[in-house]
């Protein structure tokens, strides 16, 4: 006989809006914002850290929803793709993105603004050496621009 | 499957809860997630760390030594100026792992516990000559770093046992540290191999060696190529003469047991060690940084 799972209490703050949900204690992040809370511009790809298109804020750092717990942001706030542009830097590098062709199939761009969002918003983009900008956004890979469109748009949003 | 899941308060409360079948710590959740999706871990509780005070934070002593509190993030370490002035290498190492995403959440206690042996603090800590601090509901008891893992993904650790912090002893003058890290990937990716070299310099000869392999795929035994070199001599710069350096690597190189994947094959990983060795001891001089770290 199957035992009924056990629900936890999860408060937290998403997109600016109090949330509360019980869940169970194994359910990811990454499944929580999806299948819970229907936010689908996370995306589900490699399920081990390395692809961040699973990307999201949480208390305006940004971390990977698939190799976390839901109940470790009881108490915290996320943003995600769909209420990132709240915040500036994330509203200027979408146009960039859609100016300087940033992506093309689409799926990883949701990481690619969290990710780039973030760096804008610690680091002068135009100041650094490609290098550094390619190894400042590694673990968010892009299968489909070869990297110069996403580039060319974390540059275009630093000025 | 239903797991419990708990938030305690202290150490002892976390330990008592750890005694029972089945329950697992939880720190950044990074390895734990992970092995929770690929069907690793069945567990029957799990106890959260993140609301124990004590176990957050850096704490200095008056003589240079410092606690490392076990829920330390990599990224709060690589930018803790107490971390970097003990060992600017540290600072290095704790900027290379994984990507800005892993080093936000992972914490070094975790790291440690974990015991992957593709992780990079242990070697460099081991090298300066760290301890791991343990607790249980009755004892503490201080492990160094270098005999904390027995194996991969295996530790010290009994049940109810956790990681309160890490001890970095006080740093002489006469200590020389080398570490080098060699990715066949991109950056971001685990290491392909990596060494640690560490010696105290005394009237320019080496003693009290120590060498720590990471990345080998098993617990690697280095007592013997790191006994090549106590009392060796050093030159004028530090250096040491290449025929030592070369016996060494070939005692390294076979007493690690690398397997072939796709960051190299096996014999490609033992020709790394010497690379790496050359590299490490060159860095116990210089104060140079390894290239491509971004923090
Ligand atoms: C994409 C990616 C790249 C990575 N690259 C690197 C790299 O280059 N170098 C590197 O070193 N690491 C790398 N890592 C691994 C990462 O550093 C570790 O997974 C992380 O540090 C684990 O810490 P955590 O706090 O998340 O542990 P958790 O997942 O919370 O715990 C891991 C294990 O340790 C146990 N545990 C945790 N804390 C304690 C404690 N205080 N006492 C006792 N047991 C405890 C848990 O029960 C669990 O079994 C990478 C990970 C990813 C996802
Ligand atoms: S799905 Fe989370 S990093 Fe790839
Ligand atoms: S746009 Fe297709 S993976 Fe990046």
């Amino acid at each position: 006989m199957q035992t009924p799972q056990q629900l936890y209490p999860l408060n937290l703050t998403v997109n600016g809006a109090e949330v509360s949900a019980q869940v169970p204690s194994t359910r990811r992040l990454v499944d929580f914002i999806r299948e819970d809370l229907e936010l689908t511009g996370t995306k589900v790809g490699c399920e081990v850290g390395f692809c961040g298109v699973c990307s999201v804020m949480l208390d305006g750092e940004p971390v990977a929803a698939c190799h976390m717990l839901a109940l470790q942001t009881d108490g915290r706030e996320i943003q995600t793709i769909e209420g990132l542009s709240a915040r500036p830097a994330c509203a200027k590098l979408r146009d960039a993105f859609v100016d300087e062709g940033g992506f093309q199939c689409g799926f990883c761009t949701s990481g690619q603004l969290v990710m780039g969002t973030a760096l804008l918003e610690k680091h002068d983009v135009c100041e650094m050496e490609t290098a550094d900008l390619a190894l400042a956004m590694a673990g968010t890979s892009c299968r489909c621009t070869g990297y110069y469109g996403i580039h060319r748009a974390l540059r275009k949003a630093a000025q | 499957m239903s797991a419990t899941y708990a938030t305690p308060n202290t150490v002892a409360e976390a330990c008592e809860l750890l005694t029972a079948p089945g329950s697992h710590a939880l720190a950044g959740g990074v390895a734990f997630t992970m092995a929770l999706t690929k069907g690793q871990v069945d567990p029957a509780s799990i106890v959260s760390l993140a609301h124990i005070h004590e176990l957050h934070g850096v704490k200095g002593e008056i003589n240079g030594a410092l606690t490392i509190g076990a829920l330390s993030t990599h990224g709060q370490l690589l930018r803790d100026k107490r971390i970097t002035a003990h060992e600017a290498q540290l600072g290095e190492m704790f900027a290379d792992v994984g990507n800005v995403r892993v080093r936000a959440v992972g914490t070094l206690g975790g790291n440690l516990a974990y015991a992957d042996p593709r992780h990079d603090p242990a070697p460099l800590l081991g090298a300066l000559g760290a301890s791991v601090v343990i607790e249980s509901t009755t004892a503490r008891r201080t492990v160094p770093v270098a005999d904390f893992a027995t194996g991969a993904f295996a530790t010290v650790l009994h049940p109810g046992e956790l990681v309160r912090s890490i001890e970095l002893p006080a740093r002489s003058a006469e200590t020389r540290i080398g570490w080098c890290k060699l990715q066949t990937n991109s950056l971001d990716d685990y290491a392909t191999l990596s060494l640690a070299v560490g010696f105290e310099e005394s009237n320019r000869r080496v003693t009290h060696p120590r060498i720590l392999v990471g990345a080998a795929d098993t617990h690697v035994r280095t007592q013997r190529a790191a006994a090549l070199l106590d009392g060796v001599e050093l030159d004028a710069v530090g250096r040491l003469a290449s025929e030592v350096i070369e016996e060494v690597a070939d005692v390294l190189a076979a007493d690690i047991e690398p397997s072939s994947n796709h960051r190299g094959s096996a014999a490609y990983k033992r020709d790394l060690v010497r690379v790496a060795l050359n590299r490490a001891l060159d860095r116990t001089r210089t104060h140079s940084p390894q290239a491509g770290t971004f923090r």
